[in-house]
């Protein structure tokens, strides 16, 4: 019964703030020129999801986002296993990772704009560059989350290494490990984004500044519901994931 | 020497009922309870475990609602807490760890913004009455488990309340301290002539610091019986040893566990 | 390991870095165009200063306004949409999903709407970290030991008070960890609106001495917006020592 309180709630919301939009340019609360109402942009939005040119952009865009995505998330979490697994390495490269989160990586693009140019490589790049020092921690910390006894224990009823990887460390570990994909593809398609607003040829990223540039208001909403919406979904697909290892290790620990 | 029952009645329970769930669900808690303390006296009230000797106490506290029934405090309906006449000690002592103990004794005081200086007083009163005179400034993470059981104690008596509910509060400690504690908290009764009544699953806790024990059965929780203790006050440690006190302790446990086989 | 061992070792740490990059720029081991020199950054610094003070000032405002709306907002949203059971579930998978979504596509609507301004950057910067620091804060609430509030309501408390005097003090562990993150993401933010479209500040200058391919005066913004980071890092760092977790379970044990 409360679960569909819940999800009522939310849907509740989602139509109120719909409705709000779409009210807002009506009844012109707002000027329409700076906030179409919603059924405009959701019109604009249909028209360019026949449009080629947009596509080519939207592919552009999600083909640089696997790129980095595909690249990093591995080489982030291989790293922070390691790293994890060994005191000595945590110890040393531990402060190190530290003072390098702190620094907002994005005032480097231009860097990688002189080093790449403006193209595919230099966006990869860039997003797997921001990425990266972001998902080693989760790496890290999901090599960390391995309950200790519970290995101890299972070798003393003489349970071999694989026998402990995959009933034990795969278990514990995948929570943590697929938040940490979830977090690589959140700043992999942030970095791709941004890079492309910067400046690019092709991709969402630059329709959206053009867009924005020239005031097309419509245009340049209807590619942010895009994206929005896209994200959300995809972010929503991964916690289900997350939440259904969850529980899947607290039967295999049992 | 118990304290005589001319004096008044302090808190009374009325065929209290407490239910939870329904239809086929419905769990009975507490079936038609009914008790009386006076002004004054020690009640302990014993019983196996789900007997609902806490949910009980939740009750006469006004956290928790009867299904059916009432409380009365000094002939007045209880159906919210009412700090001004209740105090509660709970099973932890549950201080908020960024005050001292002196500020945490002073909390509800502070919640009804009574001036500084009156709360200093207060709880100056309260830390000598607890003998934790020089722990006033210290923090509970520097405090023993007996000496923060202290304190919460003094933040339940602070505001002079009629009736001090303790809910198994030296469940938690160990038995040299829970022993240490019993003889506090006996002075401390005897010093402030609070009334008190004290929840354990302990038997022994039950009929050494009580006058009378209340007896509940579970399954539904009710009071089986009514059980005076007759032991000489101030009681002493090795009280807790002797064959009287063992023979209401029995008494007791038969009445709970069922007669020798 | 004392404080002044600690920052002397940072210290001699960071020395050693300068160093290697200006015998790298030496050596003609890096394109200098691309990697440019300590010596290069000084040159910049020594031509350019005052117009790097009033950018650094002016990104600097920027982002001490978005931290303090994104703080203010972020705690008091997040308590209270953490002080109902139902309500935070309604709100805690909103404010995660806004995580998700990189916000930086909105940037171009604040452009349309506040102008290219300081406004429309501390508009992205508040709202990239208001939502880190609800959803730190509304976990935190919820999370905390019940039986504090069924003592303080034992004692007399108004569910007023229950909340702001026993509930936020003990969830501040779980909400000062999301300041620190919403404060991140907040000065990046702030930054990448300067490099997207600004008249003003670090992030503009970076990018403009970019087009002009000066590199020393690029390195020296960089530099500067690392400074306010690093700043930002040890004031968050303080605040996290004071009211931050080990605190807590100093203060909750024996």
């Amino acid at each position: 019964m409360q679960r569909w309180t819940v999800r009522a709630g939310r849907l509740l919301t989602l139509a109120v703030v719909a409705l709000a939009w779409e009210a807002a340019g009506r009844l012109q609360w707002v000027d329409p020129d700076f906030l179409p109402p919603l059924s405009k942009v959701l019109a604009t939005l249909w028209r360019l999801l026949h449009d080629a040119q947009f596509l080519t952009d939207i592919r552009v865009t999600a083909v640089e986002c696997l790129f980095a995505f595909a690249i990093v998330t591995p080489l982030a979490l291989g790293c922070g296993f390691v790293i994890g697994e060994s005191q000595r390495l945590e110890r040393t490269l531990g402060p190190a990772l530290q003072v390098l989160l702190t620094v907002p990586k994005s005032i480097f693009l231009p860097v990688f704009v002189l080093m790449l140019g403006i193209g595919f490589a230099q966006k990869v790049v860039f997003a797997i560059v921001l990425t990266f020092f972001i998902v080693v921690p989760t790496g890290i910390a999901a090599v960390h989350s391995v309950p200790r006894g519970l290995v101890v224990a299972a070798r003393a009823f003489g349970a071999t290494r694989s026998q402990v990887y995959t009933s034990i460390y795969v278990p514990a570990m995948a929570p943590l490990v697929l938040g940490g994909v979830r977090l690589g593809l959140i700043f992999a398609v942030h970095g791709v984004v941004f890079a492309e607003m910067y400046g690019a040829e092709y991709g969402i990223g630059r329709n959206i500044m053009l867009w924005g540039e020239q005031f097309q208001m419509d245009y340049l909403l209807a590619a942010v519901l895009l994206v929005v919406v896209f994200t959300v979904v995809l972010n929503e697909l991964m916690q289900l994931c997350e939440t259904w290892s969850r529980s899947r290790f607290e039967e295999a620990a049992s | 020497m118990t304290v005589a029952a001319v004096s008044p009645e302090v808190v009374a329970a009325r065929a209290v009922c407490k239910s939870f769930g329904d239809g086929a669900k419905r769990f009975s808690a507490l079936e038609d309870v009914s008790l009386s303390v006076h002004e004054g006296q020690f009640i302990s009230i014993v019983g196996p475990s789900g007997c609902g000797k806490s949910t009980l106490l939740q009750i006469i506290a006004g956290l928790s609602a009867t299904t059916s029934g009432e409380i009365l405090i000094d002939g007045e309906r209880i159906t919210s807490p009412r700090p001004d006449k209740i105090g509660v000690v709970f099973q932890e002592p549950l201080l908020l760890p960024w005050k001292t103990a002196a500020e945490n004794i002073e909390f509800p005081l502070a919640l009804r913004h009574e001036a500084a200086d009156r709360r200093r007083q207060r709880s100056q009163v309260l830390l000598d009455l607890v003998g934790l005179r020089e722990s006033a400034q210290l923090y509970p993470h520097q405090l023993s488990g007996g000496m923060k059981q202290r304190v919460a104690i003094a933040r339940g008596l602070v505001r002079d309340p009629r009736l001090l509910l303790m809910d198994e509060p030296f469940a938690a400690l160990d038995e040299q301290t829970r022993t240490r504690m019993w003889s506090e908290l006996l002075q401390i009764w005897a010093r402030s002539r609070s009334t008190i009544l004290f929840v354990t699953h302990s038997l022994i806790e039950a009929v050494y610091l009580a006058d009378a024990v209340l007896v509940m059965g579970t399954r539904p929780g009710r009071i089986i019986e009514r059980l005076p203790i007759d032991l000489p006050r101030p009681r002493t440690p090795d009280m807790v040893g002797s064959e009287v006190l063992g023979q209401l302790r029995n008494r007791i446990w038969h009445l709970i566990a069922g007669p020798p086989t | 390991m004392t404080r002044a061992m600690v920052w002397s070792r940072r210290l001699a740490i960071a020395l050693a870095v300068i160093a290697l990059w200006e015998a790298a720029y030496r050596l003609g081991v890096l394109n200098p165009l691309i990697f440019g020199a300590p010596s290069l950054v000084a040159e910049a610094a020594i031509k350019d200063g005052p117009a790097f003070l009033a950018a650094f000032r002016f990104t600097a405002t920027e982002i001490v306004v978005a931290t303090a709306i994104a703080w203010s907002c972020g705690i008091a949203f997040g308590v209270l949409a953490g002080a109902g059971a139902a309500r935070s579930l309604v709100a805690a998978p909103i404010f995660s999903a806004a995580i998700a979504v990189p916000l930086v596509v909105f940037y171009p609507v604040a452009i349309a709407w506040l102008g290219i301004g300081a406004a429309s950057k501390i508009a992205y910067g508040s709202a990239a970290g208001f939502f880190p620091i609800a959803l730190a804060t509304l976990l935190g609430i919820r999370s905390i030991d019940q039986r504090y509030a069924v003592m303080a309501r034992a004692v007399g408390a108004s569910r007023a008070q229950i909340l702001t005097q026993v509930e936020v003090r003990l969830a501040l562990p779980a909400i000062v960890s999301g300041l620190r993150i919403g404060t991140s993401l907040a000065i990046i933010s702030v930054v990448q609106g300067e490099m997207l479209t600004s008249t003003d500040g670090l992030g503009f200058l970076i990018s403009y001495h970019r087009a002009l391919f000066n590199v020393g005066y690029v390195y020296f913004g960089i530099v500067l917006v690392i400074v306010i980071a690093a700043a930002s890092n040890l004031a968050l760092s303080a605040l996290e020592r004071r009211f931050g977790r080990a605190r807590m379970l100093e203060q909750a044990t024996h």
